[in-house]
């Protein structure tokens, strides 16, 4: 990580989890010493968004469905880190196949309408969101998405706006795939927070 | 009102377990949103020994954060800004992006519902 600070100044509570982070991943993920770095001022309430946002709040979409569209914002703002977690979280999910057509562009024919609209208007309001407005929700909607599904798609689109900018702007170290795969299960079945 | 946990985020980054002065926090966090929405962007006023170069690194952060380098980050942190100051408006900018495009979308969403409920009242 480009800062020092975040690794030095993290709370004793949980040091614990960290040295089983060690064991188990072979070192504790600079997203978890960022977001445990005085939490209060940003990792608390930021995990309570995306916990809430992709597992604990009602929505037509499933955890697998909001995990993939973590994945496809993150390539979107090509944040390696971040597209590696959540590939991988989303392949738990949903499966490899599904999560590989959802990043490719011009593979997504075999998602289904609703899900693929819903990850296009997630991606425009990722890259040029001044352009985003009714029209879109209204292409997303005659696809099948609803409203509600779309609302719930927008918390999970702004939430990895927030950290793959923090995760690319402090270099946010990409360890191995076996290691995403890891926490993968971890964070599907334990959470964010 | 904070009834949503992207809105508790944002009081908690301009709030009191910040170091940094919130004008400062709140300058980044809105550039950053401002730059989301399209148009002009205000002028971002910093504080410390190179504003310039301290704007220059949050406005890439709003734009395309993997474009930041170590050496950007190094050279601000040779010119004496603390890495608090820099964690914390690295932060603030982040937030404002995400919220931007949050405001955007759900705005977008909230405009076709009323459309829709117009065209419903308008059949019946």
């Amino acid at each position: 990580m480009r800062l020092e600070a975040p690794a030095r100044e993290q709370p004793r509570t949980r040091l614990p989890m960290h040295l089983l982070m060690r064991i188990r991943l072979g070192s504790v993920p600079d997203v978890v010493l960022a977001t445990h770095h005085r939490p209060a001022f940003f990792g608390r309430p930021f995990l309570a968004w995306v916990d809430q946002a992709i597992r604990t709040s009602r929505s037509p979409l499933t955890q697998g469905e909001r995990e993939l569209i973590a994945a496809v914002v993150s390539h979107a703002n090509s944040c390696r880190f971040c597209t590696a977690a959540h590939s991988a979280t989303s392949s738990e999910l949903l499966g490899q196949p599904t999560t590989a057509a959802a990043l490719d562009e011009g593979g997504r024919d075999s998602l289904p309408p609703a899900l693929r609209a819903t990850i296009e208007f997630v991606e425009r309001l990722t890259l040029d969101p001044a352009a985003v407005g009714v029209g879109d929700v209204q292409r997303a909607i005659d696809a099948g998405a609803t409203a509600a599904g779309l609302r719930s798609a927008i918390e999970v689109c702004a939430a990895f706006n927030v950290i793959n900018r923090i995760a690319d702007a402090l270099d946010f170290e990409v360890t191995s795939e076996r290691s995403f795969a890891i926490a993968a299960r971890m964070l599907t079945r334990f959470g964010y927070s | 009102m904070e009834d949503q946990p992207a809105e508790r985020l944002a009081s908690a980054v301009l709030g009191p377990e910040g170091r940094t002065e919130v004008v400062h926090r709140e300058a980044a966090m809105k550039h950053a949103s401002a730059i989301a929405h399209g148009g002009r962007t205000p002028v971002l006023s910093l504080p410390g020994p190179e504003p310039e170069a301290l704007a220059g690194l949050l406005e890439t952060t709003a734009r395309h954060a993997y474009r930041v380098t170590d050496e950007q980050v190094a050279a601000l942190r040779s010119a004496g800004y603390a890495e608090g100051t820099l964690f914390e408006l690295i932060v603030a900018t982040a937030v404002g992006a995400g919220l931007g495009r949050r405001q955007i979308g759900l705005a977008a969403v909230a405009e076709w519902e009323r459309a829709a409920a117009g065209d419903r009242r308008g059949e019946a």
